[in-house]
């Protein structure tokens, strides 16, 4: 209930004030608890409502710009802002072969769309690179959906998978970690060392990712509360090192784009998706500001904007973080600033772990031990 | 009024808005899709007696 306490609807002109902050309408007055501005949610009568384009009915309505748009108008919005981040953020060049992250969720698969749509008239080569970090009941669905929208797009897929390149499961490596906090860690360092390494191997020259507003946002202040400012320096559209320094230049085309927006287009494109939360999800840093930017988006349209705004507006300040003092991993060959990759560090201590943990008799049937398939730790 | 809340029979006040509704049940307006009838609709749609209302939750990650 709280979530969206004081949300300020501003509806469409066709509204009258006096009509839309009257609390009564949709709240039994026990239950209605005054706040500031409106709670009920711009409540009007269903046939006042129209887009703010055209005559045709609305299917959102969004508070930080004071619209209602129709599908038509909604679909050509986002598709509009996708093509205007790439164009002011001189993300493509003349026939780039982007690497698609897709991860079969809603951004990756809305991005992989809006690409196809461009490479129509662009021209692009694409390949979809999706990574299996082995989570049982959730990546297998995801993973389905990926592979058929990539064939359905005739945009061909690579799958890496931790089992394969690491030899281990992410659901293997979170039980013997055994801390709560882990997952995201392990699986953003590993998905990060897979995708760049997947990405070159087939040529890629830029890899999109799906980060929409949302992750922009809530990225900027996770990195704010670890005051990790090379992290923020990073935040650009083009973030990374060079590529001669090993990095595939990392895109971001949704990043203008609310993750609700995302959503809905989905919904209404019918691109298929698979509308289930990872379960590692709620132990992340990020669950806990994607709920506090939620909240004060509901009382104060338009903060997650002016967040991710600051973000590059700030990152662009920022000295960036040097590509100098990288070399190469002595075990995997990825970029690092020391010995070895962080990647190949924590794949080394989860490996000792596992290999305690076998020695005690749990998880016999996993195969695991496996060293890295690039090549083995030079001791 | 009777409506139908993701196939469950409901009964909500007269001239229930979707943000009323979302915000009856704890749900962020952020965080929801919402279709009547089969069409997605915005939080200001005032739901009709009778009318079938699926909320979709916007899941992080993607
Ligand atoms: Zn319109
Ligand atoms: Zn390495």
């Amino acid at each position: 209930m709280s979530s969206m306490k004081g949300k300020r609807l501003k509806s469409s002109k066709s509204y009258s004030a006096d009509r839309m902050w009257k609390p009564d309408i949709f709240l039994h007055p026990a239950e209605f608890k005054p706040t500031r501005g409106a709670v009920n949610g711009g409540a009007s009568s269903s046939p006042a409502q129209h887009c703010a384009y055209c005559a045709g009915e609305p299917v959102i309505y969004n508070p930080y710009s004071s619209q209602h748009l129709c599908e038509k108008h909604f679909c050509e919005g986002v598709e509009r802002r996708f093509k205007l981040t790439i164009r002011t953020h001189k993300m493509l060049s003349k026939n780039d072969h982007i690497g698609i992250a897709l991860s079969g969720g809603k951004d990756s698969s809305v991005m992989l769309h809006l690409f196809r749509m461009l490479s129509k008239s662009l021209p692009l080569k694409l390949t979809a690179i999706t990574i299996d970090e082995g989570i049982k009941g959730y990546r297998p669905h995801t993973l389905a959906v990926a592979k058929k929208e990539a064939k359905r797009l005739r945009v061909p897929l690579i799958v890496s998978s931790f089992e394969k390149e690491y030899g281990f499961s992410l659901d293997r490596a979170v039980a013997v970690s055994k801390k709560a906090a882990l997952p995201c860690s392990f699986c953003g360092v590993f998905r990060r060392h897979l995708l760049n390494r997947a990405a070159k191997k087939a040529g890629v020259k830029k890899l999109a990712i799906g980060h929409n507003l949302d992750d922009m946002a809530q990225t900027f202040l996770m990195n704010v509360f670890r005051n990790d400012t090379a992290h923020i320096s990073r935040m650009m559209a083009f973030e990374g090192a060079p590529a001669n320094r090993g990095f595939v230049p990392r895109i971001r085309p949704l990043m203008d784009i609310p993750e609700k927006e995302i959503a809905l287009y989905s919904v209404l494109k019918g691109i298929p998706i698979h509308f289930q939360q990872c379960p590692y999800a709620t132990t992340a840093l990020r669950q806990k500001v994607r709920d506090m930017l939620n909240s004060f988006e509901d009382s104060q349209p338009g903060t997650k904007i002016r967040v991710a705004k600051s973000a590059l507006e700030i990152s662009r300040l920022l000295p960036a973080a040097s590509a100098a003092s990288l070399r190469e991993c002595k075990e995997c060959g990825e970029p690092s600033s020391s010995e070895y990759c962080m990647a190949c560090r924590m794949v080394e201590g989860l490996r000792e772990k596992m290999g305690r943990a076998k020695h005690a008799g749990i998880g016999k049937s996993e195969k695991m031990g496996k060293a890295p398939k690039a090549r083995q730790r030079k001791k | 009024m009777k409506i139908t809340i993701d196939g469950k029979s409901a009964t909500v006040p007269e001239r229930t808005s979707i943000g009323g509704l979302l915000l009856k049940k704890g749900i962020s307006g952020q965080v929801a899709i919402v279709k009547v009838n089969g069409r997605a609709r915005p939080e200001t749609y005032v739901i009709n007696e009778g009318e079938k209302v699926e909320i979709i939750k916007v899941v992080f990650g993607g």
